[in-house]
């Protein structure tokens, strides 16, 4: 069993998932939780969550651009079956990710966040979400053109 | 149409299941381990009372993601429910002629992962349900939400592992890295 690919994979999912929901949480959640403190805890606390969160996500960043690179090395063959479909499909994956990177980035570089942070914040959780969308159909249609290219090649192989 | 249809349903099945688990582990790892260092400094009481607030809006996420895991779990499993009983034999076809069946190793049966997969995603959402119960949380919130982290990591693990072995199996002989686009017409 190739262990690597599993693994590759597995921390390009956990590392989406800890982003995805850290971002819901952040941004959706704790709002309402940390409604009851004053202006000034309430900012200190916030500055508190803001700075650990950023350590996760630089962490999450670094993992994803690694183990994505790594899984699309390996799915490279496979998406020049159908370049038409697929390709598209891989770029428009990239391309989002990318965005909400950089869209991170933004939003969690200095000590204090820019002054539209929650508008970013709920942007870039929609873009992650279309993301995720964009690479679930990728997955879906990466293993039916395999699934067709194989049928294709077992029955020109015929005596 | 109807495959239009099926194929809709599949994949949203899909998204949904992913986006539900992206949910429920990113928000168990920011409640569990990065709110509560934020927040050691204020008094015990306002800890507490942001705690609750957070456990509350967090309630309905959970109740509403753990359904539609499941639902969406049910939903994928009959989709590829042909290849997790692909666990004893499976026949290949070389040339056009069938091989003679071949008995899987239990390691490389997805059936098997499938149902890790399925019995430990169960608990973790069992955990995830039973500490938003009630007004108040049982003893130690904390460390079974840490429990609750690393079963969902081993269930994520599980689930990434049956892909794997399911598409081992559909394809024995995968094509490997001389392969040529397909010339139909697409």
């Amino acid at each position: 069993m190739p262990i690597l690919v599993i693994l590759s994979r597995w921390i390009h999912v956990i590392c989406a998932c800890l982003m995805i929901g850290g971002i819901f949480f952040a941004r959706f959640v704790m709002p309402s939780g940390l409604g009851i403190l004053d202006d000034e805890t309430r900012t200190k606390v916030h500055l508190k969550i803001r700075r650990t969160f950023k350590m996760v996500i630089h962490s999450a960043i670094l993992l994803l651009l690694i183990t994505g690179i790594y899984n699309s090395t390996l799915a490279w063959d496979k998406y020049t079956l159908d370049s038409a479909l697929l390709h598209p499909l891989w770029g428009t994956h990239i391309l989002l990710a990318l965005i909400a990177f950089t869209f991170l980035l933004i939003v969690l570089a200095g000590p204090v966040p820019p002054r539209s942070h929650r508008k970013l914040m709920a942007v870039n959780f929609v873009v992650l979400l279309a993301a995720v969308a964009v690479a679930s159909t990728l997955k879906w249609a990466r293993e039916r053109v395999v699934a067709e290219h194989a049928a294709h090649v077992s029955s020109s192989e015929g005596p | 149409m109807d495959y239009f249809y099926h194929l809709m349903i599949f994949l949203l099945a899909r998204y949904v299941h992913i986006l539900c688990a992206t949910v429920l582990v990113g928000g168990t790892l920011f409640y569990e381990m990065i709110v509560p260092p934020a927040i050691d400094e204020l008094k015990v009481e306002q800890q507490l009372l942001i705690f609750a607030r957070a456990r509350w809006l967090f309630k309905w996420v959970v109740w509403l993601s753990a359904a539609l895991i499941v639902l969406s779990g049910f939903v994928s499993t009959y989709a590829h429910w042909r290849e997790y009983n692909r666990d004893r034999v499976y026949e290949i076809q070389v040339a056009n002629q069938p091989t003679e069946p071949m008995e899987l190793a239990p390691m490389a049966r997805p059936g098997w992962w499938w149902a890790a997969h399925a019995s430990c995603g169960l608990l973790a959402v069992v955990i995830s349900l039973s500490l938003t119960i009630g007004k108040v949380p049982p003893s130690q919130p904390i460390r079974w939400m840490r429990l609750n982290l690393v079963i969902l990591m081993l269930v994520m693990f599980l689930a990434t592992v049956t892909r794997q072995t399911r598409l081992e199996a559909q394809s024995p002989n995968p094509p490997a890295k001389t392969l040529e686009p397909l010339e139909i017409g697409r």
